[in-house]
C-alpha cells in the first residue's frame, strides 16, 4: 500500500529511528511500512495517523481508490 | 558486541527470547554431556536409563516452549509477522525432510536416523529463513 510516510517523517527531519521510538516499533517496521512491503494494521494505523496529527487517508493511499484512478 | 546484538535482536522480545535459547542451549550442552557418558558406560539401566535419557530433553523442549512465549510477547507487529513465516518455512522444510526420509527408510532402504534431527533442521532452517530475510532488509 503506497502511502506518504516518508514526506510526513521528512518534513520533521525525523530518522527512521526516531518514528520507530515514537511509535514503539522496530526501525525495520518503519522501513517496511515506508517502502510498502508492509500493511500496518488498523491500530498502528491509528497510531501514525495521531502521531502526525492527519486523517489515514491522507497518509495510506487505497489501493480500490488508486486502481480507480489508474482506470 | 552491542551493535551485532542489536541488529540481530531487534525487539525486547527478541532479546528475550535469544537469553531463554541461549540459556537452554547450556543447559542441553551441560546436560547431554555427563548423561551420554554414564550411558555408554553403562552405570545406568532399564527404567532409569530411560528417565536419564530424558534429561537433556528437557531444555529443549524449554526452547521450543519459548518460541511460542516470544509470539505472545512480540509487540512489533511486523517482526512477528516475518518470525511467523520463518516458523513456517523452517517446518516446511522440517516435514518434507521428515516424510522424504522416512519414505526412503522404509521403502528405500537408507539408514534409520534420530528423529530428534527433525528439530535440527527445523532450527538451521528456521535460521537461514531470518538470515535471508535479514539479508533482503
Amino acid at each position: 500500500m503506497e502511502n506518504r510516510l516518508r514526506v510526513l517523517r521528512a518534513e520533521r527531519s525525523w530518522s527512521q529511528q526516531d518514528l520507530a521510538e515514537k511509535l514503539e516499533v522496530s526501525r525495520q517496521s518503519v522501513n517496511a511500512i515506508e517502502t510498502g512491503k508492509y500493511d500496518p494494521s488498523l491500530p498502528l494505523a491509528f497510531r501514525i495517523a495521531e502521531l502526525f496529527d492527519r486523517p489515514i487517508e491522507e497518509i495510506f493511499v487505497s489501493p480500490s481508490r488508486r486502481s480507480s484512478k489508474a482506470i | 558486541m552491542f551493535a551485532f546484538k542489536n541488529l540481530c535482536l531487534q525487539t525486547p522480545a527478541q532479546r528475550r527470547h535469544g537469553r531463554r535459547v541461549l540459556i537452554a542451549s547450556l543447559a542441553y550442552a551441560a546436560a547431554l554431556i555427563p548423561t551420554v557418558y554414564v550411558i555408554k558406560h553403562g552405570l545406568v539401566t532399564g527404567g532409569w536409563r530411560m528417565a536419564l535419557a530424558l534429561i537433556p530433553a528437557v531444555p529443549m523442549v524449554a526452547m521450543f516452549t519459548s518460541y511460542a512465549r516470544y509470539l505472545s510477547e512480540e509487540t512489533d507487529e511486523y517482526i512477528r509477522m516475518m518470525v511467523v513465516r520463518q516458523i513456517l518455512m523452517a517446518t516446511t522444510v522440517a516435514m518434507v525432510v521428515a516424510v522424504v526420509w522416512g519414505l526412503l527408510v522404509d521403502l528405500g532402504g537408507a539408514p534409520p536416523i534420530a528423529t530428534y534431527w527433525i528439530a535440527i533442521v527445523w532450527v538451521i532452517a528456521q535460521g537461514f529463513s531470518a538470515m535471508f530475510d535479514r539479508a533482503r532488509g
